[in-house]
């Protein structure tokens, strides 16, 4: 055998294999009981000891060791960075590139950029696109700083990164990360990395001190579940998008975490549930860290996709016929919800026009040729208060429009998308099938939002060619 | 941003769509292609000549998942490059694989099945073991990643890592003997 020969056969490994190597992060190990005493006992007797030497020797503002800053940069322009300066005995970053063409750096979501860190050997995560800024009453004490290297800006310079311990759970489990100065948004949750990827779900509820308190099931994407089925031949079809009132949302957490107590014996499995009806959904723990959750009616949970539990079928099924049952609209008449919108307000209970499945809008400008944009955190927080201070804007009828024109990629229900945009004459327009309806935004409010929009957006298309090779 | 709107992009035909594969896979495919070639300037030209495939592959091809994909382009430009450059004063024999080839040195497969059998007795072998073995499986025999490498990026101690290889080196060829290859 030759080693051509095998490195021919290893060209035979399967793309899930390479996939799972690729996203592989390391994990936490369980330990036996025996050695989870003798651990304890060591760790009582050092720490006693480390108390005494820190109390005797060190001021109490100094709890870690510094070391040498050190920057590698690979021969391919990116960058990784070890440890410079920081106040644990040992911390790193998971650092992703910086964002690019972004004049609006500080507005972006801190863990976009700072994905993960490592502390003392143990690593949070905070990768979902959805997480929001935490509460600052959540905030206990400050464990330790992080001094990372910051490119993001134009001057680079060296800023800490501040962990706090949150309220509700271990410091083992989760932590709460910020910037020093405040800026991109604020203060997120990280979760420690081998959480979600515990054996059971009762571990995760026992680890993050899950209660139904600290759960809730927000608003992404302007819907609160989506609900995908499939027709007899097991095709896709576009899925029913529900959205509940805020008592309703409130009984879906707890039956959501009683779904959860339920299973709480409920095992990891390694396959995918295939293509049963299935609820996806999201779910906020204290207001911050995302996670999508789908519930199969044949009995899985899967959190982040990957992850798979498999439960009791009858616990799905119900909890999936009760969100069904109130909140999927029987015969969801598109045409007449619209034309049941006396205000911009009650448009947008029905379509979130900041938060879409697309990030793009299309601007049309006359005469030219259309540009897209994408959206940053900045721009959707600039429709939302355009949306807001316009909320009780009537719906008149009006036929024509003139000017130009950015239009939203809005969510599509039943099949069937209305066309929805704003106008350089002042309103904004709405029409699907036989409805059309305009609300007026006026036109200074339309010049002054496109002025900040433009300035908060990146432009998608048209762009510079890249050179390649 | 996620592989399914790099995606969108390359068939948008978006040049835009290659500095997000740089900025997102750089740094990976980069480790991949010298991890064979152990020379910088061709493992430069190794991912860049996967970025030129990615953009006259996708469209028509749709990947997914990406990642594997995109990594599988740059393994195989620099394996080629590895056999064809006699200069580099490397072989295929240089790699982490001779480990695998000296478990299974009295074993000849050539005659019994091809190279592809053989992967694909390997890729059902590798469902059979847990995810950090399999994971190490890899990151050794497929990204050729360097033992300190595979510690730091699992999170156990050297030692721990030459063990599972060991280990799964050993169970793969078990396996190979049950299924009959000897």
């Amino acid at each position: 055998m030759n080693s051509d020969f095998l490195s021919d056969a290893m060209n035979e490994i399967s793309d899930e294999h390479i996939e799972e190597a690729v996203s592989y992060g390391p994990k936490v190990k369980l330990i036996s009981r025996k050695n989870v005493l003798v651990a304890a006992c060591i760790i009582a007797v050092t720490v006693s000891a480390l108390f005494a030497y820190n109390h005797l020797q060190k001021p109490p503002s100094e709890i870690g060791v510094e070391t040498t800053a050190e920057t590698e940069i690979s021969d391919n322009g990116t960058t990784s960075q070890d440890v410079t300066k920081t106040t644990f005995a040992s911390a790193s970053v998971i650092q992703g590139a910086p964002p690019s063409d972004y004049d609006n750096w500080e507005n972006e979501d801190l863990p976009g950029y700072f994905s993960g860190v490592r502390i003392n050997g143990v690593q949070y995560n905070c990768h979902s696109s959805y997480c929001e800024p935490v509460d600052k009453s959540i905030l206990l004490r400050e464990l330790g700083r992080i001094n990372v290297y910051d490119y993001v800006k134009e001057d680079a310079e060296y800023i800490d990164l501040i962990v706090y311990e949150v309220k509700g759970i271990s410091k083992d489990y989760a932590v709460a990360v910020g910037r020093e100065d405040g800026l991109m948004r604020g203060t997120f949750l990280y979760i420690e990395n081998g959480v979600l990827y515990s054996d059971t779900i009762g571990e995760i509820i026992d680890k993050l001190t899950l209660t139904e308190d600290i759960i809730t099931i927000p608003k992404i994407e302007g819907v609160h579940f989506q609900y995908y089925n499939y027709n007899g031949s097991n095709q896709y079809i576009e899925p029913d998008r529900i959205i509940l009132d805020e008592n309703q949302v409130d009984g879906f957490s707890r039956e959501f975490f009683a779904l959860l107590k339920n299973s709480r014996y409920c095992k990891r499995e390694d396959e995918n549930w295939g293509e049963a009806p299935t609820l996806s959904f999201h779910v906020r723990i204290l207001e911050g860290f995302t996670l999508s959750v789908n519930i199969t009616t044949d009995g899985y949970i899967a959190i982040n996709n990957y992850d798979f539990f498999k439960v009791s079928k009858e616990h799905c099924e119900s909890f999936i016929s009760s969100v069904t049952k109130l909140g999927l609209p029987q015969n969801f008449d598109i045409e007449k919800e619209l034309e049941g919108c006396q205000t911009l307000g009650e448009l947008t209970d029905i379509y979130s026009l900041s938060v879409q499945s697309s990030y793009l809008l299309t601007y049309c400008e006359t005469g030219k040729d259309f540009i897209m944009y994408s959206l940053s955190v900045a721009s959707r927080n600039l429709i939302d208060e355009l949306v807001r201070s316009n909320s009780d804007a009537a719906a008149v009828s009006r036929v024509s429009d003139s000017g130009d024109k950015l239009v939203f990629d809005t969510a599509v229900n039943g099949g069937v998308k209305p066309e929805i945009y704003l106008c350089s004459d002042g309103y904004l327009y709405v029409s699907c099938k036989s409805v059309k309806k305009a609300f007026y935004i006026g036109v200074e409010e339309y010049n002054a939002f496109m002025t900040e929009f433009k300035k908060s957006s990146c432009i998608f298309y048209p762009e510079e060619p890249v050179t390649m090779g | 941003m996620d592989d399914r709107q790099i995606i969108d992009m390359l068939f948008k035909r978006s040049e835009l769509a290659l500095k997000e594969i740089s900025a997102k896979y750089g740094k990976l495919l980069f480790r991949i292609a010298d991890n064979i070639l152990h020379c910088k300037e061709d493992s430069r030209e190794s991912v860049n000549d996967t970025y030129l495939a990615v953009w006259n592959t996708i469209p028509p091809n749709n990947p997914d998942p990406f990642a594997a994909f995109i990594c599988r382009i740059t393994r195989n430009i620099s394996l080629k490059r590895l056999r064809s450059k006699t200069a580099l004063k490397r072989s295929v024999a240089d790699l982490p694989l001779a480990e695998l080839e000296d478990e299974l040195k009295d074993l000849s497969f050539e005659e019994k099945i091809d190279a592809r059998a053989l992967g694909r007795l390997i890729d059902r072998f590798l469902d059979s073991v847990d995810e950090e073995s399999r994971v190490i499986f890899l990151k050794r025999y497929w990204f050729n990643d360097e033992i300190e490498e595979i510690a730091k990026s699992t999170g156990l101690s050297e030692s721990n890592v030459y063990q599972k290889l060991s280990r799964t080196r050993k169970r793969l060829r078990k396996y190979l003997e049950k299924e009959g290859v000897l």
